[in-house]
């Protein structure tokens, strides 16, 4: 479905560890400025702002993000006959 | 395949720890910066009286003894103010010890300094904000001790509580008794 927004296994491990290290960067970089100006309030509008930014690059599907997408196997074709005989001759073989 | 539904809450909850660990850092950096204390700090009893009322809220207690004491307030609180206060609350407390109760404490006078006015207090001849009379009905003329003491409220974190420590900056008169009802001039 469109509105699902998926991305694939390799995918989600790259955007796992950017969001890693965008979280931590922009708390880092919050954290500092905020503590050289003196300023609480600085500190948590970097961090707010950043983790914006982050969520913009990581949760929507990219293109880059769908780069290996999941190989499924080709369909197996069955036929209706076989199994009733494999049935039959089970139990003629646990009758005798 | 990850759908969004299942991407967008881990992403915000390791955010959201992020951001409570930030706070608890900037608490725990305030604490290691703001071990001050104020610069000046003063109070003075110009006046005491006491007067007998009758104590109009319960019925059967009868006459006591109120007192009204009229000091001078002076302190400084501008070196306890970092990035990480929102308020001080600076309160004048008696102490005073009677033969039933072994220690008394009552608030007088309060007052709320915010962050971005006037840090310094300084009040000339206030009278008490908050009655003062003691849990049984007299004083008896005991010594009472005046300090001032004081809360910071932080932005992020735990208040803290601090207390004039040396013997300058509190003051020590005794209460008058109802029979010399006349006003004390220290």
């Amino acid at each position: 479905m469109w509105f699902e927004w998926k991305i694939d296994f390799e995918g989600q491990k790259q955007a796992e560890l950017i969001s890693q290290v965008g979280i931590i960067l922009f708390a880092a970089i919050g954290f500092i400025a905020g503590f050289l100006l003196q300023n609480l309030i600085l500190a948590f509008q970097i961090f707010g702002g950043g983790i914006f930014l982050t969520s913009l690059f990581v949760l929507p599907p990219w293109s880059f993000y769908n780069q290996h997408p999941v190989q499924w196997l080709p369909p197996i074709q069955i036929e209706k006959d076989k199994p009733e005989q494999e049935e039959v001759d089970e139990l003629k073989e646990k009758s005798t | 395949m990850y759908i969004i539904f299942r991407r967008i809450i881990p992403f915000f909850t390791r955010a959201f720890l992020v951001g409570l660990f930030l706070s608890f850092l900037m608490t725990i950096f305030d604490i290691y910066y703001s071990t001050k204390s104020p610069s000046l700090l003063c109070v003075q009893v110009t006046n005491i009286k006491v007067w007998l009322y009758d104590f109009e809220e319960v019925e059967d207690k009868g006459l006591r003894e109120f007192a009204f004491v009229t000091m001078d307030i002076d302190g400084d609180f501008t070196s306890l103010f970092t990035f990480n206060t929102k308020a001080i609350f600076v309160s004048v407390i008696v102490e005073y010890e009677t033969s039933t109760h072994k220690r008394n404490q009552i608030m007088l006078w309060s007052t709320t300094i915010m962050k971005n006015s006037i840090t310094r207090i300084k009040s000339h001849k206030t009278l008490n904000k908050y009655s003062l009379y003691d849990i049984t009905n007299s004083f008896n003329g005991v010594n009472g001790t005046y300090i001032i003491e004081w809360n910071v409220i932080p932005k992020v974190g735990m208040i803290k509580y601090g207390r004039a420590n040396s013997n300058e900056s509190k003051f020590v008169c005794a209460f008058p008794m109802i029979n010399n009802n006349t006003s004390i001039n220290v």
